[in-house]
């Protein structure tokens, strides 16, 4: 087989990356929007600060999850989780909640933030347990294309799911 | 510019095979299998520039591959192969596996004719869908493993299985690796981990996860088809599933570390989910021991599964599972990071092979191919969507040779999950199979309506690519009688 470079060969430029085109899908949560990826699932979501973001973030993955509501009991946990840079920490924060889902049935409802920033996150958070098994099971929060940025309007984040 | 910025050349070599010439930061060349056809899907996502970025990695060897049913993942291209070299400062990525560590597919046979099938096909796959939990999590509450019997699986796979009465020996040495990997050691493994994955061995799990009930319908090689036993118009049993919670939470445990490492040894990296550490180091010492404890989960789940499968068939028919033939054929994974001694370059090297989303293919007269399949290569399992058809290959020398001993694994999505469910809008999913003579079983049709199978490309293309560029030989064809979703 060949092994040769050529320079002479036609260029190509694969896909640009999943944004919220050509049509803009429904909000699937408040300021939540589903990204169309060929073979998993992502969201964009838009708040005007960083721990609005988090928390829609979690609802959008809720519903990702779920689509209908449950049980009526509501719970709280605490969540506290260290990180170094507030991307990173998007991520950890919803690896976290998604093994609370897994193993204890834990759905995110809301989140109470005594502490966000680069350095991690202290939060109260509420949900209800659910003895349903989830419509569609996310196996993790990927770092694939991950995004956490200022916008025109206040904070983006796009993340990436496995399913 | 970085390379995931710039525009990616690539050239067409041959019908089969497309070149992404080392560019930018890439240390060798990328090469992706597809007729045109095929490349035209593939061109229109991200898989490409994903191949190019594996192919940045420190310590790569030979190419980066994609296979022809390549599709857009994190970090690796699902459908991608590596090889990484220890003497050259190669790495281990947990992105190059996967969450679903191990993830694979086993094909049982049978003596039963689908004539024989037919009026039981509703019973039976209302029995499996009894016996075998589907859905995420199913069973976990109030049931599971002790911390005992999880070490256990964790370390003896598929063994463990068979010593609590899931299957016979026999079934071993037809599983790839025995169905243990050695090496594994669940100390490396996180309590969340194991809390996630107690209670979900032997259930399969939701996503593109299934148990079908099959046909074989054509033969296109009667030789190696009679070694597998697999004769026209018998029935067959795919089970595709992985380790479950348990791998899911070793994967994004071991991507922590791996960020960690990535600083740690000044890897530059053009996606952080390609996040990796040296073969040589503590760091993947760590992710091997975790990695190998998963995939022995994956095993075991898949065999407590068959099992289940087998006495569904028994109590449905009326006899003992043996009479009916309900042999295993062979259980191969892809979703893994193996050593494995490769020729490149005129030597024999070891060298850590990943593949996601990519099956191993070993040729005749591989000694890791079970010695009654050592004639013909291991066998190797192609899923295609939930309708139409899947097929039996066999390894080959191509694949020996040119890539890291590999083939495709499925036909690859082509719709993505919103456009599949908008799609199914107002229509009756459930008449439809019918009529298409397929019953189907699912805890949610939520998932049917994202596993449409429009949503996939046609597996018969994919499968037709590998067979032609020589990177493996069809056997049979299998037509859906009945399928379980999770």
């Amino acid at each position: 087989m060949t092994t040769s470079s050529d320079p002479s060969a036609p260029e190509i430029t694969p896909g640009t990356p999943a944004e919220i085109t050509p049509e803009t899908p429904p909000e699937i949560a408040p300021g939540v929007r589903e990204l169309d990826h060929t073979a998993d699932v992502g969201i964009v979501v838009t708040a005007s600060a960083p721990a609005e973001l988090f928390r829609r973030a979690a609802l959008g993955m809720a519903r990702l999850m779920r689509e209908g509501a449950g049980s009526e009991r509501s719970v709280e946990r605490v969540v506290a989780l260290s990180s170094d840079s507030l991307d990173l920490l998007l991520v950890r924060w919803l690896s976290e909640l998604l093994y609370l889902d897994e193993v204890d049935g834990f759905v995110f409802e809301d989140a109470a933030f005594v502490e966000l920033g680069e350095g991690g996150l202290r939060a109260t958070v509420t949900g209800r347990i659910e003895p349903e098994i989830p419509d569609r099971q996310l196996k993790g929060v990927t770092y694939h294309g991950l995004r956490l940025e200022p916008a025109a309007d206040g904070w983006q984040a796009r993340v990436i799911f496995d399913i | 510019m970085k390379t995931s910025e710039r525009p990616l050349k690539m050239r067409q070599l041959d019908e089969y095979r497309w070149l992404i010439p080392r560019q930018g930061k890439m240390r060798v060349d990328g090469l992706v299998y597809a007729d045109r056809r095929l490349m035209e899907n593939i061109r229109g996502d991200e898989a490409i520039r994903q191949v190019a970025n594996v192919a940045c990695l420190p310590g790569i060897v030979g190419r980066s591959i994609g296979m022809p049913d390549i599709h857009w993942g994190y970090g690796f291209a699902i459908g991608g192969v590596a090889a990484f070299d220890p003497d050259a400062n190669g790495v281990v990525s947990p992105g190059g596996v996967g969450y679903d560590i191990n993830c694979g597919v086993r094909l049982l046979r049978s003596d039963i004719t689908a004539e024989e099938l037919k009026p039981r096909i509703n019973g039976l796959m209302s029995q499996i869908m009894r016996d075998v939990p589907a859905g995420v999590g199913a069973g976990y509450r109030g049931s599971g493993l002790t911390g005992g019997a999880v070490r256990d699986v964790l370390t003896k796979g598929a063994g463990w299985a068979v010593e609590q009465g899931y299957g016979t020996q026999d079934d071993l040495e037809h599983i790839e690796s025995g169905g243990a990997l050695e090496g594994a050691d669940p100390g490396r493994v996180s309590h969340r981990a194991v809390k996630r994955g107690k209670a979900q061995v032997g259930t399969v799990g939701s996503g593109n996860h299934f148990i079908e009930v099959g046909v074989v319908t054509d033969v296109y090689d009667e030789a190696a088809a009679g070694i597998l036993g697999l004769q026209p118009g018998t029935v067959t049993v795919f089970i595709h599933s992985g380790s479950r919670g348990l791998g899911h939470q070793v994967c994004t445990d071991y991507l922590d570390v791996m960020l960690k490492a990535t600083r740690k040894y000044g890897i530059d990296l053009p996606d952080r989910q390609l996040a990796c550490a040296p073969l040589t180091s503590p760091e993947a010492e760590d992710y091997f021991a975790a990695m190998y404890a998963a995939a022995n989960y994956a095993f075991a789940n898949r065999q407590m599964m068959s099992h289940r499968v087998r006495e569904a068939f028994a109590r449905i028919f009326g006899r003992p599972w043996e009479e009916l033939g309900l042999r295993l054929v062979y259980d191969v994974a892809h979703n893994n990071a193996k050593w494995e001694s490769h020729e490149v370059e005129g030597r024999a090297r070891r060298l850590c092979v990943h593949r996601k989303g990519a099956t191993r293919a070993f040729p005749p007269g591989h000694p890791d191919v079970p010695v009654a399949y050592r004639d013909i290569g291991q066998p190797v399992f192609i899923p295609g969507d939930m309708a139409r058809y899947s097929y039996v290959l066999v390894g080959t020398a191509g694949a020996y040779s040119e890539t890291f001993g590999s083939t495709c694994h499925g036909a690859g999505r082509r719709m993505s999950r919103r456009q599949a469910k908008k799609s199914v809008r107002g229509r009756n999913l459930k008449r439809e199979f019918e009529e298409l003579g397929i019953e189907v079983r699912a805890s949610s049709f939520a998932t049917v309506a994202e596993e449409i199978p429009e949503a996939y490309k046609d597996v018969a293309d994919v499968v037709d690519v590998v067979d032609r560029a020589g990177i493996g030989r069809k056997v049979v064809r299998l037509k859906p009688l009945g399928v379980l979703k999770g």
